[in-house]
């Protein structure tokens, strides 16, 4: 582009040219553009779904108007208060922690010069390719009351009583947190290791000539290079707040009845709650509300990073 | 520059996608009216009509199993499809799909202009169906009285007044078992033999199908198989004691709000303080603390009868009917007993609605797609064809007048066996399997006959006002059901707590909602 400047070539033709340039690039963006304009442009307007009555008679735009009807149901019950608290408790844990635990393990492998970082990095990211579904009966395994390995190996070679897991709430938490980490953990590095490998090894040379140890390294050098990834991430882990893993919430503690109160979010609400209803009005009216919260989040957030670091925001 | 091609892009495609969803024109129908001479049927002229132009209208029909399409659907489809066109003037094609999906796909299909003519309506709720627009007024032009004549001579005429809502009829029953023995709970032969239990001479009928006994007989046979067989558990669980497990008619669809004594009372009361919820929770309470159940009942999805086929399992709870011992033997791979604990079958107003066949609002010929069910009713080649298949490749005859499978061919490797056919139009026109008494049908008629009948047989009632409450609700419910009915909470403590928190979910306003529907059907419908 600079160059292309330098000759003064006419506007329109300067425009050709970066096209041009930049055409293999584009053409690598197209699956993946054509996907995202597939799947997430395309049914936009059906959102206007939230606000009406479905009838298929009437069809979509043909059915009558409900305002804000749609959405009440969100709001009148008294679980209201229950699934906003978990969903953005849980996701706001996820986000720390899982930023946490991803950065110390890329740190940790970026360090490692031996042949063995790569079956390390494979075995770390192996769980995320696992179904959420697998991942409960690996949990199960662990965990049921009858031959799991916690009760039967564990605690009675501890001579404590078996604990009935899928009925007490109060480990919930952290076992969700827990498998939340475990699964996302080699992902989520991996993120992280490809920037920290992008750096320019000239700054460490320069500490260790400077006799900086290895902690001083970190702290001083990578962490602050790191710094725009980790906001980036954050900014679109908050946009999805409001959003929880069906899976992780549904799937894993087995649909159990009496961990709801600990498990239930709104995902896992309104999925139970429409499933025998089957009412897609009310469905699009809680998707409708999610987006629109992440929306408002992300702008905020990143308002807030532009204040504070008008170089690490997002736009 | 990429922002700007993004953006056309986009703008492009929100309006693409706008004018895709608009051009949902109303459809003709393609069988058009024909003048009808003096004392001529006009079903006949329609038919003749057709083959005259040459033009065959086509229908489609959908229904659920729990595998899919059968391997052998193409060549089933193309012998109906023979008949129906010899006959009807009319294409067929039958889609069967795997049940766990069938909700989805069938909603998508309505909803998308899919052609689909006819459908199996049940896994969407005939209500929701009906209120979501999704079913064709059957009397419109006197649809069902000209074109579906066998359908109307099949049912007495308060089966269709069941079926209407606010007077219309959008569903077409079919013919099966429609009422229950509540409460029976069916043992492994071998586990009886084993304690050396003596069953064979308790049976009263002569087709030593059902022992009636009391529930102080099944904990003595409990505690008998848990000692000789200290490996296995007793019994398998499932949240059915009300819904099969009692004569509470959860009028409805749900559990909020249901009549305990629905033979002569239409009386909204809480199913959660009545006794036969309690005694029964107690039940399974008690089996529990004396090691019956498994302890990972709770997280264990796996379906009652597979259980019990994978030989770890003993026994297990659900309604009886006419043939029910051969069909759950069949389930659950071993000769099984049936005791019930319940003398008198029942009828739930549900099962009056539960199975309904729907022409879809959009098709493009409902009369075709009448006729087509009145032939599946009506004619016995066409409803063993879609009930079982073709003759000498899925099934032959027996010499005393059963079918069965044909050499080398079993319930594996048929390419068409159907274990659905009470979702079909008509099985009682069909072959009847080997294992079943010939006159298995007229006693299905007779027991259906027999049954005492709940008062609120053809009242459905529309949650959509109440979708908030109906959600709380379940939402509580939900939490408590498995512990309640697996017996792994105490009732006397656990019910007294849900019910506190179902009545701060608005169960009593529900509750009210439903006696003020069910009052105002009563009187629409003359119900005292």
């Amino acid at each position: 582009m600079a160059r292309a400047q330098t000759i003064a070539v006419p506007k329109k033709r300067k425009r050709l040219l970066a096209v041009k340039k930049h055409l293999p690039l584009y053409l690598m963006a197209l699956p993946g553009l054509a996907y995202l304009f597939i799947n997430n442009y395309m049914p936009l307007p059906g959102l206007v779904l939230a606000f009406k009555n479905f009838n298929a008679r009437k069809g979509i735009y043909g059915s009558d108007w409900a305002g804000l009807e749609n959405f009440k149901f969100l709001f009148s019950t008294q679980d209201a208060f229950i699934i906003t608290r978990n969903t953005l408790l849980y996701n706001l844990v996820f986000i720390v922690l899982n930023a946490v635990c991803a950065i110390a393990v890329a740190i940790i492998l970026s360090e490692l010069t031996h042949k063995i970082k790569k079956v390390y990095q494979s075995v770390i990211l192996l769980p995320y390719m696992i179904s959420m579904v697998i991942v409960s009966y690996l949990v199960f395994g662990f965990l049921s009351p009858e031959n799991g390995f916690i009760n039967k190996t564990i605690l009675s070679a501890l001579n404590i009583e078996p604990i009935s897991w899928y009925m007490e709430k109060e480990y919930w938490p952290f076992i969700l947190v827990f498998v939340n980490i475990w699964k996302g953990l080699g992902y989520n590095s991996i993120i992280y290791l490809s920037s920290i490998i992008g750096f320019d090894r000239s700054y460490y040379e320069a500490a260790l000539i400077d006799g900086a140890s290895k902690w001083k390294q970190i702290r001083y050098i990578t962490l602050p290079l790191l710094k725009p990834t980790i906001i980036m991430l954050s900014l679109l882990a908050i946009g999805r707040i409001f959003y929880s893993d069906f899976g992780l919430f549904y799937q894993v503690p087995m649909n159990s009845g009496a961990l709801y109160a600990v498990t239930n979010t709104i995902d896992t609400y309104v999925y139970r709650g429409l499933l025998e209803l089957g009412d897609i009005s009310l469905s699009a009216a809680a998707g409708f509300y999610q987006s629109l919260v992440g929306f408002v989040l992300v702008l905020t957030t990143n308002l807030i990073v532009r204040k504070i670091d008008p170089e690490s925001s997002l736009f | 520059m990429l922002k700007k091609l993004c953006a056309a892009l986009l703008s492009a495609g929100m309006i693409l996608a706008i004018a895709g969803g608009c051009n949902n024109s109303p459809a003709a129908s393609s069988t058009s009216p024909v003048s009808v001479a003096e004392g001529e049927d006009p079903a006949e002229a329609v038919i003749a009509q057709r083959k005259e132009s040459g033009q065959y209208p086509k229908i489609v029909m959908s229904a659920y199993n729990w595998t899919g399409s059968p391997a052998g659907i193409d060549r089933i489809n193309k012998l109906i499809n023979d008949i129906t066109t010899e006959d009807l003037g009319i294409e067929f094609e039958l889609l069967w799909l795997d049940s766990a999906s069938y909700q989805q796909n069938i909603r998508m299909m309505l909803t998308s202009g899919e052609k689909l003519d006819l459908y199996q309506v049940s896994p969407l709720g005939y209500s929701t169906a009906v209120s979501d627009g999704f079913c064709y007024d059957l009397d419109t032009d006197d649809l069902i009285q000209t074109y579906g004549k066998g359908v109307l001579e099949g049912f007495d005429e308060h089966e269709f007044d069941a079926i209407r809502i606010g007077g219309k009829l959008y569903g077409l029953p079919n013919k099966r078992d429609l009422a229950i023995y509540p409460a029976c709970i069916m043992i492994g032969e071998e586990y009886l033999d084993g304690i050396g239990f003596d069953y064979d001479s308790l049976y009263e009928d002569e087709y030593k199908e059902m022992i009636f006994t009391d529930l102080d007989t099944i904990n003595d046979i409990f505690a008998q198989l848990h000692e000789k067989y200290p490996d296995k558990y007793v019994f398998s669980t499932a949240p059915n004691l009300i819904s099969q497990g009692s004569s509470v008619d959860l009028i409805g669809g749900d559990n909020f709000g249901v009549l305990l004594d629905p033979a002569n009372s239409l009386k909204v009361e809480n199913l959660f303080e009545s006794e036969i919820f309690y005694e029964r929770c107690n039940m399974v309470y008690e089996w529990n603390k004396l090691g019956y159940i498994s302890q990972d009942a709770i997280s264990d999805d796996t379906a009652v009868s597979a259980r019990v086929k994978s030989g770890e399992y003993m026994s297990m709870l659900s309604q009886g009917k006419p043939g029910y011992k051969t069909q759950i033997s069949g389930e659950c791979g071993r000769p099984m007993v049936v005791f019930c604990i319940e003398e008198e079958a029942f009828r739930p107003s549900s099962t009056t609605t539960s199975l309904l066949w729907c022409i879809n609002q959009n098709s493009e010929d409902p009369v075709a797609a009448m006729q087509i069910y009145n032939a599946f009713f009506t004619d016995p080649e066409l409803s063993n064809l879609i009930c079982w298949g073709e003759e000498g490749k899925e099934y032959v005859k027996t010499e005393d007048g059963h079918i069965t499978f044909p050499e080398g061919v079993d319930s594996q490797n048929s390419e068409y066996y159907n274990i659905v056919n009470w979702e079909l139009p008509n099985q009682f026109i069909a072959h009847v399997w080997e294992g079943d008494t010939l006159d298995i049908w007229d006693r299905t008629e007779e027991f259906n006959k027999n049954a005492v009948q709940s008062k609120a047989i053809g009242f459905t009632f529309d949650k959509s006002a109440y979708s908030a409450q109906f959600t709380a609700l379940s939402n509580v419910y939900d939490e408590y059901e498995k512990q309640l009915q697996y017996g792994f909470a105490d009732p006397a403590t656990t019910i007294p707590e849900m019910m506190e928190r179902l009545n701060a979910a608005g169960l009593q306003e529900y509750m009210q909602a439903k006696q003020e529907a069910l009052d105002k059907w009563a009187k629409e419908a003359g119900v005292e």
